[in-house]
């Protein structure tokens, strides 16, 4: 194995690597950042270009893209309250009210440290643990993966703060949403009101975007009309602020590590995904926080959390993909594809058989996470330059148009465009009535999979409940669930009672 | 009736087309210099899918074939029949083509209500390139044949398990019928795509996948083994067909991907398409990469894919029916 380190390291020391993953990272960060530009749409339409080169560069460059555009989504998150990817939508619940307060430096600084410590701490569990991790992923199936959903669903619920019920109806919301489409598993359309272009569902990206930024935009025209009656100036967002000391990271070392952990467990198992990763550790650090009751206000905790936890998947979303040949997501089922044509087939016989190249693949990971910290620095500097000097119609107007020409190209589709307006004009009604639309996007993304893998469960074990309780993994998480659940009331209870006896 | 019916509109569509040649001169010129600028092509699955891998290639042999650009555009989703929808939509000069598979015609429109009839408003170029399908077990699973495997469900039942990439896929409804012919109770399990059911098999949540393409590099691999091939010839060495097993009447001759134009498409260009097709399927890149994804080439055209078509539609709406999916007429 060592011999294969050594050779995978010469392997990737040379400057077509190099500059393949700086390109990508590039690439990445921008199509990260744009509304509706996705990494997994951005190495699709990138893996055909790449099959004339030789399988490293190919390989890096297109991870180059992948972490670049999960680290470049949180840009546009902070500073336009557009989430440029669906992984960065947690990123914003916290990042906008900073970027508001004056410290959209601090916020976009503290986006690319914790991308970088997910990332490299996401690659290192890669790297020391992919046998063993794919061994457990594969014991996750769908009698686990109702479990699985119901902890993480518990976690993110303590972001709901103290607008539980709103949180509930908005969650449910989200869910009826995502029930549109062919039902995964009577293979029957539900919703589409006989429009067979509905038959997939609505998109998460066109949803996405028409949740997050068209309400954003209609807020600023109604506020400049606001503004013009009171004769006020706008309120700009200052990019050029005081950056992000080192101090303060090290302050939080522990919610970093956590997330990262945490993001990287997620990553490794495939279905869940790396959206519902960053919302998992964005709940879980409001749980364990000192200061809880700044999420959502303009929480620094709260960006690291996120963006840990969402670049924290990246290096171990790997492991199924190389260690099983079974790809999690529609990102690394490029990569299977693209490791396929250059002959490299994944499996567990991967490590003997290409162990050099794949050892030289996950050196480039470490060379690109480091290389994300002078790329992200000289990206804000560009973004927060072009974002201060425009004029504030302009900025909005183009986001809008970001939104339709983004909404479009997910698809080619003009269903996509009319769901993304659709979405923004129930989103703004949403606001109106204090709905919060975090719960709603997380409801949508993890709907189907609860309900595929529920319904999974029943028909394999011939509909019978007990399979929920079939397996020690099953009943761990079960445990582990019901642990979070109790722990605040019965915390609460306890302490009345030691203060009931204190006062006898 | 049905058929009937579609005699008389097929008896339609050719009058319709004669005439159309012979008044329409335009049409013939417009075909000698065809083609004066890109082709659209709008394909019905994933961009980065095998679909869209196997194409790629293809599109740039057929490009330097035609002298022109072939601009390949994703159009995915409903079993490729938003691809289907968007070729029917366009003008039939040749300029718009569209790749969906046999499934988008032989199945599709069971499961959707779909504007347009992908068998009629079509034309059918060229079925290039298809996924084999199999019943597919662990590698240490412990059945070594199918037989095996049937005997061992017929004395468990309700205990075996197996998964199919979707409840309508032609995989699931073979095995359906299997199961109701041979009086087995097993839980047929639908999952969303091939990596989905193969993760589940190689966890052991279910004893088998009847798989389309994905559990090719599996068995390469070594992680999986084929108990049973449900195309006309094996894949892998040793491993009956349907047929061998007695189920002549469900053998499927494939079910390749294959170009079409909209309906009313000029003879002259469609018989231009269909050569160039021809000949790019011989493209040695684009061998190679079919041959890397684990494909296998049709190559047919013309009547013999007419055949194919109505020959698979026939055995996929008598299973439908006897799985009791659609009604029996």
């Amino acid at each position: 194995m060592m011999e294969s380190v050594v050779e995978g390291f010469f392997l990737i020391l040379q400057w077509q690597n190099i500059l393949a993953i700086v390109l990508g990272l590039y690439m990445g960060c921008i199509i990260g950042a744009l509304p509706g530009l996705s990494p997994s749409m951005a190495i699709a339409i990138a893996a055909p270009f790449t099959f004339g080169l030789p399988p490293i560069p190919a390989i890096s460059f297109l991870l180059g893209i992948y972490k670049g555009g999960v680290y470049g989504g949180s840009i546009s998150a902070i500073l336009l309250c557009t989430p440029g990817t669906p992984e960065a939508a947690a990123t914003l619940l916290d990042g906008y009210p900073l970027a508001k307060q004056g410290r959209a430096r601090q916020a976009l600084d503290a986006a690319l440290y914790a991308s970088i410590a997910g990332d490299l701490i996401g690659t290192v569990v890669l790297v020391a643990a992919a046998p063993f991790i794919a061994h457990y992923a594969l014991k996750i199936g769908p009698v686990e993966m109702v479990p699985l959903i119901f902890l993480a669903m518990t976690v993110i619920i303590t972001t709901l703060g103290a607008e539980k019920n709103k949180g509930f109806i908005a969650a449910a919301i989200g869910a009826m949403i995502a029930l549109m489409g062919v039902d995964p598993i009577a293979g029957s359309t539900r919703f589409v009101f006989g429009n067979y272009e509905l038959s997939e569902g609505v998109s998460l990206i066109p949803f996405l975007v028409g949740l997050f930024a068209v309400p954003e935009v209609i807020n600023a025209i109604v506020a400049s009309r606001e503004r013009r009656r009171l004769k006020a100036a706008a309120d700009t967002i200052e990019v050029h602020g005081e950056r992000l000391p080192f101090s303060a990271l090290l302050r939080h070392w522990k919610t970093i590590v956590q997330s990262a952990l945490v993001g990287s467990g997620i990553g490794a198992l495939p279905g869940l995904g790396s959206t519902a990763a960053a919302f998992t550790c964005y709940g879980l650090a409001k749980k364990t926080s000192k200061n809880p009751e700044k999420f959502g206000t303009g929480s620094l905790e709260g960006v690291l959390a996120c963006e840990t936890g969402n670049n924290g998947t990246c290096g171990p979303a790997l492991i199924p993909l190389l260690t099983l040949g079974i790809p999690g997501s529609s990102t690394t089922a490029v990569l299977y594809g693209t490791l396929l044509i250059y002959g490299i087939v994944p499996g567990p016989k991967i490590f003997i058989e290409n162990g050099p190249t794949i050892y030289a693949i996950f050196i480039g990971l470490v060379i690109g996470g480091i290389l994300l910290y002078p790329i992200g620095t000289s990206i804000i500097k560009y973004a927060a330059k072009a974002i201060y000097k425009v004029n504030q119609g302009v900025l909005f107007a183009s986001i809008l148009l970001l939104c339709f020409t983004g909404s479009y190209a997910v698809g080619n589709s003009m269903t996509d465009v009319y769901c993304m307006a659709a979405a923004g004009i129930f989103a703004y009604g949403m606001r109106y009535f204090g709905l919060p639309l975090g719960p709603a996007l997380i409801a949508f993304i993890l709907e189907p999979i609860i309900e595929k893998s529920f319904r999974q469960a029943l028909m394999i074990s011939n509909n019978d409940m007990g399979t929920f309780f079939s397996s020690s993994i099953a009943i761990g998480l079960w445990l582990l669930t019901l642990s979070l659940l109790l722990y605040g009331p019965v915390k609460a209870l306890l302490s009345k009672k030691g203060q009931a006896q204190a006062r006898q | 009736m049905n058929l009937k019916k579609c005699c008389i509109r097929m008896g339609q569509i050719s009058v319709a087309g004669i005439f159309l040649a012979g008044v329409f001169l335009t049409s013939a010129m417009a075909a000698a210099d065809y083609p004066k600028k890109p082709i659209k092509v709008f394909y019905g699955y994933k961009a980065g899918g095998t679909n869209h891998t196997s194409l790629q290639p293809l599109a740039q042999a057929l490009e330097k074939i035609l002298g022109k650009p072939v601009v390949l555009i994703e159009k995915a989703g409903a079993g490729a029949s938003l691809a289907g929808g968007a070729v029917v939509k366009a003008k039939p000069d040749g300029y718009t083509l569209g790749v969906i598979k046999t499934t988008t015609i032989t199945t599709a429109p069971y499961e959707l209500k779909l504007p347009y009839s992908p068998a009629e408003d079509l034309v059918h170029l060229y079925a290039y390139a298809g996924p084999a399908s199999g019943f597919t077990v662990k590698a240490d699973a412990p059945w070594q044949t199918w037989q095996e495997f049937i005997a061992y469900a017929k004395a468990n039942p309700g205990k075996v398990a197996w998964t199919a990439s979707s409840n309508t896929a032609t995989e699931y409804l073979v095995m359906d019928y299997i199961g109701k012919k041979e009086g087995i109770q097993w839980n047929g399990v639908p999952s969303e795509g091939g990596s989905e059911a193969m993760k589940m098999v190689l966890g052991g949540q279910v004893a088998g996948y009847a798989a389309s393409g994905s559990h090719i590099a599996q068995i390469k691999s070594g992680a999986a083994r084929e108990l049973l091939h449900f195309g006309e010839k094996s894949t892998f060495e040793g491993v009956p067909t349907l047929k061998d097993i007695g189920y002549g009447e469900l053998v499927i001759k494939g079910e390749p991907y294959l170009f079409v134009a909209p309906k009313g498409l000029p003879d002259e260009i469609k018989a231009k398409l269909v050569s160039a097709l021809e000949e790019a399927a011989k493209n040695p890149e684009y061998l190679g990469v079919i041959d890397k994804i684990n494909m296998g080439t049709a190559n047919i055209f013309g009547q013999e894919l007419e055949d194919l078509l109505s020959n698979n539609a026939k055995t996929i709406k008598m299973l439908l029916q006897t799985t009791g999916k659609v009604q029996a007429e």
